[in-house]
Parts: structure tokens; C-alpha cells; sequence
């Protein structure tokens, strides 16, 4: 098999271009399984959010750094 | 102090102690997080579920209410801790019982042990061993290294070690130090400092620099015990972490409602489904994976609808039908398994088919709005086909068929008001004949449906794959004039009502994934490939031909397995039980996602349905491929199987689009055409045609 198979999780962006043609072809009215333009956005954008933001590591590298500084300003 | 330290996973861990083992007598491990994973986040997610169930037990008070309660309890408890001097640690023992009396009002062990109970229920749900977790404690036990486990955590002691061993992690510690039990915590460093004393009178003459403490928590696990000279190691595992992140921002996101929920809840279930070996070596295989991936959560979300509907209406007894309830049947029974504490109704698999129920219906004569059901088989062959799908022998009614000018029975009817066929079933002689072979058909489907218990009862519900209801219909029109004819509900995966309409039931009829009645467009996909979800469902037996007696007994007679449809199903029936261990393996996870999660039928539907738009509209070429080799049969009274598969259409069809819709608009499967083009736009373009010719006929 070279590709992997689709499993359970639909990213946002599929299921919203999915729900297009619901929206164009039937004018439906229940949202069904459209995630909403607006909250795909705000979605997307926290999730990018959290995959920069390391606020773990940041912590970590910080405490590396005062480690080495005060190694510096001991051996002064 | 040493320089902070982080690896990235247990491999690297075990590599670096490996050159360092002289020096380290004791490795110590933070909990959760570390050894163990959730399935859901965030963890007070499971908290809140418990406030939610107890506050249905007690009853009068919101979910909400009872959550607020159990936070005021605990602030108290660590006031408490912190004015006597200790860390603001509390224990779950005080907790809970102080929980209890603000929301009953006065102490009440049996609801003090019914939280324990669910807290740890629900907690066991949600946990798993890290991968690589127990390989690692395994190789530093071999190497003679005292392994540890030491955790800011409310639960007692004794109730952390029942959820280290339920995940196999149990015989693997040495010891367990838990917050709640000291009254101090990692991050102040005072429970590092007594773990150290303690251990230090087992393992004479220890010191800090002898320990290792791994943990993902840089103030808890590695800033603290560095400052008492343990080598603190974070586990900066980033994968993992933002798994946390995600489902964090997904349970945010489920408050929204729409698709949220379900996409949340599902994200609970793969990543259960991910831990679990046994299903992830099981789903290599196609048609296992289909089953746990596509079929599996449809099934379950209806069995969950149809929990949800036995709790409402109650009734006496659940008549599964053959023989695409046989796994609705096994999902209840197993699902019965999983809650035992709850009464459930008796379920009865049935045999009954639409030929047996339209035999018995035409007991008072064959009316032409019945016949037509015959015209629904999309290879019908005329009056041939009305005869057949009720039962009656065609050479008992070849001459007077000729005398109307039915030159040939198997000439297909396309004006189903055809002058001929109206004369036919208005001619008397034809309706005398009609009603002798139906009286006779009808006794024994009473006295089969007697047997099972279905006139005895005052409540009953059918369960069955669905599309129209028929078997509903022609049992009510053949006893619903009875007495004990109980009070019948239809509990349906689908419920097109396309041939007889809601027949007047109203709501004693219900599609719970699809019902064309609820004119949602977002629900079709069911109805744009049934045949996929009839062969997830069905049993590996042929149709029900009719029944006979046998000792007093009324037995089924089942299609002989010699007839040429039967065979093909019967070289499918490997593939078939394969798509069904696929769906039992999910309902197990899907089931434990519930427990935790709580969520209804209906908010998880709208992400179901995504994954059915998906795996209907828009497959790919292995399901395409592997799929087309089923054989479907048409339970019409012929001996006719159906071709899923279509063949692939050309880039150059596409520049003809309503010939090729045209095309293409009555095959089973029309949407597995586009499959092999690699890429979506093609069948999404398709599907928008498809779904404006809908709404331009409808």
C-alpha cells in the first residue's frame, strides 16, 4: 500500500470544502458538518499558534541560558 | 547545579542513563504525562464528567452546580494544607466526602463510593502507558536500578497504583510517593526532599546525585529536584505535547456545537484506538480498517441513538431483523456487556424479510399501490417481479397474465400505472388465487411472530439497517388490526421513505442517522451508497424465503445456499466478517469515549456524517478497488447481485459533464468513478451537480 489510508480525523479544511457544495448545490439549512468559515479561521489560527509557540522550551532554553551565565559569572 | 538537561523520547533516555548507570542507583518518574498518557484532555475534562454523572444521580442540580461545588470543596481543602504549614496539596478521601455533603446536604457514603468508583472508572478509561514506557522500566529493573514514581497528584495513594497496574505499569515500580499523601509537592521541592529521606532508608548511604528525575513538568521535574542536586531530565516529548494542545483547543471548540463535538469526541476515539496494538496490527488489513475507520463510527453513533431511544420509549422487547440487523444485534448485545448495571429490553433476532411480510400482506388481495414496490428493484422485470417479491408462483398465473396481454412476465414495466397490470390485479380470479396464497403466508408469520414474543408484549421497537420501513408496514397492515398487536416503534439506521412514505406512523418511525423526512441534505450520503452499509451489516445466512413447521415449531426457511447470488455472497462472507471485527474493535473505544465525554447521539452525528461524505464521495482507489469486489444481492424475490463498482471514467468525459451524469446517476457507487484520478475536485464538481438535480426534483 503506498498510501496511508484515511482514519477518523478530517482535518477542518476538508470537511469545510466538503460541506460546499451543500451550501452551493442545496442552500441546506442546518450547519450539518460544516465547521463555519469564521471558526475554521479561529481554529486554524490557534492551532498554528500553538505549534510556534513552545512555551515549554522557551522556559527551558531560558533556564540553559541563566545555567551558563552563572557558570560565567562565577569563574569572574 | 548541573546543566538542565531534556531528551526527546524514552529512547533517548535509555541511551543516555545507559553510559551512566554506574553512578545512578535510583531513576524516579513523574506520573502523568510521563509514564502514563490521557486520551482526553484537558484533565479536568474527567471531573466535570464526574460532577455531571453525580449530579444525574442525586438529581435537581446541574452538571455545572455539582463541578462548582467539587472546586469549592478542594480550595478549602488546600486553604486548609496551607495554613497548617504544608503545600496546598489535597486528598481526594476529604474531597470527595466534603463534596458530597455540600451537595446532599449531609454525609452519604453510598454516594461517596459511587464517586470513587466512577472517578476511577473514568480514569482508567482515559489512561495508557506511554509507548517505550514499560520497555524502559523493564531494562532498568534488569539493571538492578530501583525504579520510583513520584506524583503531585489529589488521588490517594492506593487509587494511583490501581491506575498504574490497570495499565500494566503496576509490578514495575519499587515504590510510589503521591502528593496528596504528604501534603507536599515536586514543585515546592519539599516532596522531592522526603522522598530522599525515605528512600535513603532503603538504599544506604544514597545521596541526590544518585537519582535521576524524569518528567515532562521543567519546575516540578527538573527545576526543583536540581536544586537538591538530583539530575532532573525533562521528557520534551513535542509530538506528544501538542497532541495535548490540540485537544485542548478541540474541547474549547466542542462548546460551539455543530461539527466540534463529534470531531472532538473522535479524536478521544483514534487516539485510543492508536494505543491500542491488538487493533492497530488488526486494521493492516482493508476490510478490518474500513470496519474501524467508516462503518465503525456510523454504527456505533446509531447504536448510541438507539440507546438513547430504548432509555426514552421503553420498550419490552428489541426485535432485531434479518439480516442486516445481525450486527445492530451483536453492537447492543456487547454495548449490554459494557453497562451492566442498566435494565435493558430482551433483544430477539427475527427472521422476516420483505418477501415473507409482503406474502402475509397480500392476504386480502394484491392492491396496485402495493405491487408497485416491485418497481423499486432497479433490474425489474415487469409482473414477473410483483409476483415474485410477493411470494405467488408465476406459472400459477401465466394464463390469465396472457389473458390481460401480458405477452412476456419478464417484460419490464416502466409506467407503473401500465393498463395491462391494473387489469390483471382487478380481475377477480387473480385476487382469489392472490389471497389463498396469502392467508397461508400469513398464518405462519403469525405464528413465527407469536413465538418470538411480539404479540405478548405492549412495547416493542424493530431495529434494522432501515430505507423504508417495509417489514413495518406489512406487519402492520397484515395484524394491526389485532388486539395485542403491541405499540410498534421502528428504530432505523436510515429511513428513506421513499415507497410507502411514513405509512402514518409519524414519530413510531425514525431514521436515526438519515431520515429524509428531516430534509437535511447534509445526511445523504447514506442513501447516495446504501449497499455498502446493508454488507457492513448483514448476516452471513441467506434471505428468509418463507417458514415451515418443525416439532410443533415454526422455523425459518432460508434461501438455499446453492442458488447463484447466494454463492457469491457466500465468497464474500470472510470479507464481511472482517468490516464486523473492525466495528466491534471500535465500539469498544467508541464506547469508552462516551463514558468519558457524555456526548449524545445527535452531537456527535454532524462529524459522522463528514466521514460518511467522505468515504461515499470522495474514496480513494483502495477502497474503490477493494470495496467493488463485494457481491450485493437484491432482496426482491430474484436471484439478482448488483455491481458496486463503476468503471473509471476519462478526463475526457469530464468535458461532457451532463452525458456523463447522466451516466452515471443510477449506478450503485456513482461516485467511486472519480477515485482514480488521485485527486478530489472532479467528484466534488460531480457532487454539486448531483446534489442542484435534487434540489431541482425535489
Amino acid at each position: 500500500m503506498s498510501r496511508k489510508r484515511i482514519g477518523l480525523m478530517l482535518s477542518v479544511g476538508r470537511l469545510w470544502a466538503m460541506s460546499r457544495p451543500f451550501r452551493l448545490g442545496c442552500r441546506s439549512r442546518t450547519p450539518g458538518f460544516s465547521p463555519g468559515a469564521r471558526d475554521l479561521v479561529v481554529y486554524e489560527l490557534r492551532r498554528l499558534w500553538h505549534w510556534i509557540y513552545e512555551r515549554e522550551r522557551l522556559v527551558y532554553h531560558v533556564g540553559s541560558l541563566q545555567h551558563v551565565l552563572n557558570r560565567i559569572r562565577r569563574r569572574q | 547545579m548541573k546543566k538542565p538537561m531534556r531528551v526527546k523520547d524514552f529512547a533517548a533516555l535509555q541511551a543516555w542513563l545507559e553510559t551512566r548507570l554506574d553512578a545512578i542507583r535510583c531513576v524516579s518518574f513523574d506520573v502523568f504525562d510521563t509514564l502514563l498518557a490521557r486520551c482526553i484532555e484537558p484533565p479536568d475534562d474527567i471531573q466535570r464528567r464526574v460532577a455531571a454523572l453525580l449530579a444525574e444521580k442525586i438529581g435537581g442540580i446541574t452538571p455545572d452546580a455539582a463541578f462548582e461545588a467539587r472546586r469549592a470543596a478542594e480550595w478549602e481543602l488546600r486553604r486548609a494544607a496551607l495554613s497548617d504549614g504544608l503545600d496546598h496539596e489535597c486528598h481526594f478521601d476529604p474531597l470527595v466526602e466534603s463534596w458530597v455533603a455540600r451537595l446532599a446536604g449531609h454525609p452519604d457514603p453510598a454516594l461517596v463510593g459511587f464517586v470513587h468508583r466512577t472517578e476511577r472508572e473514568l480514569e482508567s478509561l482515559a489512561l495508557t502507558a506511554k509507548p517505550g514506557a514499560l520497555a524502559l522500566l523493564e531494562w532498568l529493573r534488569a539493571r538492578g536500578v530501583r525504579v520510583i514514581a513520584v506524583s503531585d497528584m489529589y488521588l490517594s495513594h492506593d487509587h494511583l497504583a490501581a491506575l498504574l497496574a490497570d495499565c500494566g505499569l503496576g509490578g514495575l515500580l519499587d515504590r510510589l510517593y503521591v502528593s496528596s499523601e504528604f501534603g507536599l509537592g515536586k514543585y515546592s521541592g519539599r516532596l522531592h526532599v522526603r522522598v530522599l529521606e525515605l528512600e535513603g532508608q532503603t538504599l544506604e548511604g544514597l545521596t541526590p546525585a544518585h537519582v535521576v528525575h524524569v518528567g515532562d513538568n521543567l519546575a516540578s521535574d527538573m527545576r526543583a529536584p536540581m536544586q537538591l542536586g538530583i539530575r532532573g531530565i525533562y521528557l520534551d516529548e513535542r509530538v506528544e505535547r501538542l497532541r495535548r494542545r490540540r485537544q485542548t483547543l478541540s474541547a474549547e471548540m466542542a462548546a460551539l456545537g455543530g461539527v466540534w463535538p463529534g470531531r472532538r469526541f473522535f479524536e478521544v476515539v483514534d487516539y485510543r484506538m492508536e494505543q491500542d496494538a491488538a487493533c492497530q496490527a488488526a486494521c493492516a488489513d482493508f476490510f478490518h480498517h474500513y470496519g474501524a475507520h467508516v462503518l465503525g463510527p456510523a454504527f456505533s453513533t446509531f447504536l448510541l441513538g438507539l440507546i438513547e431511544k430504548i432509555e426514552t420509549a421503553k420498550p419490552d422487547k428489541l426485535f432485531f431483523l434479518a439480516r442486516d440487523g445481525y450486527l445492530f444485534e451483536k453492537m447492543y448485545a456487547r454495548w449490554r456487556e459494557l453497562e451492566p448495571g442498566k435494565h435493558w429490553p430482551e433483544p430477539v433476532y427475527v427472521y422476516a424479510s420483505r418477501r415473507v411480510v409482503a406474502m402475509a400482506s397480500v392476504a386480502e388481495g394484491l392492491r396496485p399501490e402495493q405491487a408497485v414496490v416491485a418497481f423499486y428493484n432497479p433490474k425489474q422485470q415487469g409482473l414477473l417481479s410483483v409476483l415474485k417479491t410477493f411470494g405467488l408462483p408465476a406459472e400459477d398465473f401465466a394464463d390469465l397474465a396472457r389473458e390481460q396481454g401480458f405477452a412476456d412476465l419478464a417484460e419490464p414495466l416502466h409506467d407503473w400505472g401500465d393498463p395491462r397490470l391494473l387489469a390483471f390485479l382487478a380481475d377477480e380470479r387473480v385476487q382469489t388465487r392472490i389471497r389463498s396464497i396469502g392467508e397461508i403466508a400469513r398464518e405462519r408469520l403469525r405464528r413465527y411472530f407469536e413465538q418470538q414474543g411480539f404479540f405478548a408484549s405492549e412495547r416493542v421497537a424493530l431495529v434494522d439497517i432501515g430505507w423504508n420501513g417495509t417489514i413495518q408496514k406489512f406487519l402492520r397492515d397484515s395484524f394491526g388490526k389485532r388486539p395485542d398487536y403491541p405499540d410498534v416503534h421502528g428504530w432505523y439506521f436510515a429511513f428513506v421513505a421513499a415507497m410507502h412514505g411514513d405509512f402514518g406512523m409519524g414519530d413510531r418511525i425514525e431514521g436515526l442517522i438519515l431520515d429524509a423526512r428531516r430534509d437535511d441534505s447534509y445526511e445523504r450520503a447514506p442513501m447516495d451508497f446504501e449497499e455498502i452499509f446493508e454488507q457492513g451489516a448483514r448476516s452471513g445466512e441467506g434471505t428468509t424465503l418463507g417458514y415451515a413447521e418443525q416439532d410443533g415449531q415454526v422455523i425459518p426457511v432460508l434461501k438455499d445456499d446453492g442458488a447463484p447470488d447466494r454463492q457469491g455472497e457466500i465468497a464474500c462472507n470472510p470479507l464481511i466478517e472482517r468490516f464486523q471485527a473492525g466495528v466491534l474493535d471500535h465500539l469498544e473505544h467508541f464506547h469508552a469515549a462516551w463514558r468519558l465525554t457524555g456526548h449524545h447521539a445527535t452531537e456527535i452525528k454532524p462529524y459522522v456524517l463528514g466521514l460518511l461524505e467522505r468515504a461515499v464521495v470522495y474514496p480513494n482507489r483502495e477502497e474503490v478497488r477493494e470495496i467493488s469486489r463485494l457481491v450485493h444481492t437484491e432482496d426482491f424475490g430474484h436471484d439478482h447481485t448488483l455491481d458496486i463498482g463503476v468503471l473509471p471514467i476519462r478526463y475526457f468525459d469530464l468535458l461532457r459533464p451532463r452525458r456523463l451524469y447522466r451516466k452515471l446517476k443510477n449506478k450503485p457507487w456513482k461516485f467511486s468513478a472519480f477515485a482514480h484520478f488521485g485527486w478530489t475536485l472532479p467528484a466534488w464538481l460531480f457532487r454539486l451537480m448531483h446534489l442542484l438535480d435534487v434540489r431541482r426534483r425535489s
